[in-house]
């Protein structure tokens, strides 16, 4: 499995994105990892972006797991209650790099 | 509303018309699909969006006596807004920090339009100024820690406390409280669309008025003023500055370890056109910016007598969906009622920065 983060936006407007693939993680964290992804909840691609928010960070996950490849944005508001934990570990992992 | 069951926000959530059109022609199979997925949800949305667009006023918090009113609430290190009210309109100082700075601040940024626009508050007709202080967000253990950011939600403003290490208190800055505060002007004024360069200039008219509230507290004149947004809530190092430099885009923070280089372009030749950043709402806002400069220094004295009036006057003018060129052109056409020499001035700032008016 691989999970890519994008972060973008927030007042300073830099971009951070990290990919962590399992296969390349002892087996601990990579149970870990794939706990975290099934508990967000997320399966369906899709945006979802606040209307009349300024300022928030966006966030562009995209899950690979064998032939099937999710790809979903959230912002700081729309972002579900269940995925923050996984968030929070990538944003952990991120790092900047050049907007694209 | 909802989508797929992963939206909370009742009022917000949706599909970027911006972004879809540009993914849909995506070779990637996860953007198309994003697309796709997106298209589905665009119809549900719709109503829903037009409504709070047309009507932003389902979202005032109408205030006593329609006048100066500002409540600053706790969120106690957590993401509930808008927490405990722990400090009203009148009410003396209390032994924190932030919410003193949050009441006053806000009080200085509703002093400035009032004094110089004629404006009461964000709505004009005196809407309570709402603000959270000590804004958490959840980190990897899914545990709270201090959010490293100020955002408006669309009826108030949020500010976190920063981890320390990048950030301190977003507080701190008159500049960041009159740009959150002006995002809440907008609201109630262009409303410009928040993406690609309707929302770079939503961006800029919020640092444009953010960062003039500052100079006019303090009395800086457009030449001796510094023009770096944020630099109180930063944590300074050599390699950053501040979250902006309005006059020298793209040099706040260079080669930084832990936010990398400033990704501002000062030009419309280095225009950024990807689809981070909604479009590079905080990226490209640094060439209007830019322009905006030019025309204070150029017209010397203080930013907020003829800069400021020119551009507060395009932002009640501007419409929701314009570009940086239709943004030149009205700051041309307001610029000449203060004379010719005002719009040769704006003329040869957005000229500079490689648009031609």
């Amino acid at each position: 499995m691989k999970v890519r983060l994008v972060q973008s936006g927030g007042l300073l407007g830099i971009v951070r994105s990290c990919e962590i693939d399992s296969t390349s993680l002892g087996r601990e964290a990579a149970l870990e990892l794939e706990r975290m992804v099934r508990a967000s909840g997320i399966s369906v691609s899709g945006a979802h972006l606040s209307e009349s928010a300024r300022d928030l960070h966006t966030y562009e996950i995209t899950i690979e797991d064998g032939d099937r490849t999710v790809t979903v944005v959230f912002d700081d508001a729309s972002m579900p209650a269940a995925a923050k934990p996984m968030i929070g570990y990538l944003k952990q992992h991120a790092r900047p790099v050049p907007p694209a | 509303m909802t989508h797929h069951g992963l939206c909370h926000d009742p009022i917000q959530c949706i599909v970027p018309p911006y972004i879809t059109e540009r993914l849909t022609d995506s070779a990637d199979p996860a953007a198309r699909s994003r697309a796709i997925a997106n298209l589905k949800a665009a119809v549900a949305m719709r109503a829903m969006r037009e409504m709070t667009q047309a009507r932003p006023s389902l979202m005032v918090s109408a205030s006593p006596r329609a006048t100066k009113h500002r409540l600053v609430y706790d969120s106690n290190q957590t993401d509930r807004l808008p927490g405990d009210l722990v400090r009203s309109e009148g009410d003396p100082k209390v032994t924190d920090v932030a919410v003193n700075e949050a009441y006053d601040f806000a009080g200085d940024t509703y002093d400035f339009y009032d004094q110089i626009f004629s404006r009461n508050s964000l709505d004009n007709k005196g809407m309570t100024l709402i603000s959270s202080v000590h804004v958490a967000e959840t980190d990897g253990l899914g545990t709270f820690v201090p959010m490293s950011n100020a955002f408006w939600n669309g009826r108030q403003m949020a500010y976190g406390d920063g981890d320390g290490k990048i950030f301190q208190r977003f507080t701190r800055s008159l500049d960041v409280v009159g740009h959150e505060l002006t995002h809440g002007v907008q609201a109630f004024t262009s409303n410009l669309n928040y993406f690609g360069q309707s929302g770079a200039l939503n961006e800029h008219f919020s640092d444009v008025f953010g960062i003039l509230v500052r100079q006019w507290k303090k009395g800086e004149t457009a030449l001796n003023a510094s023009w770096v947004i944020g630099a109180e809530v930063m944590v300074l190092t050599p390699t950053r500055r501040g979250i902006r430099d309005m006059e020298n885009p793209g040099t706040a923070f260079v080669n930084d370890p832990d936010i990398g280089t400033d990704p501002q372009p000062a030009h419309m030749s280095k225009l950024f056109t990807g689809l981070a950043d909604r479009g590079g709402v905080h990226i490209n806002s640094g060439i209007p910016n830019r322009a905006f400069v030019l025309t204070a220094k150029a017209l010397g004295g203080n930013a907020w007598d003829v800069a400021g009036r020119i551009w507060f006057g395009t932002l009640l003018q501007i419409s929701n969906s314009s570009q940086f060129l239709d943004c030149a052109k009205l700051t041309v056409q307001v610029a000449g009622g203060y004379g010719a020499a005002a719009t040769k001035a704006v003329q040869a700032a957005w000229q500079q920065i490689g648009i031609t008016v």
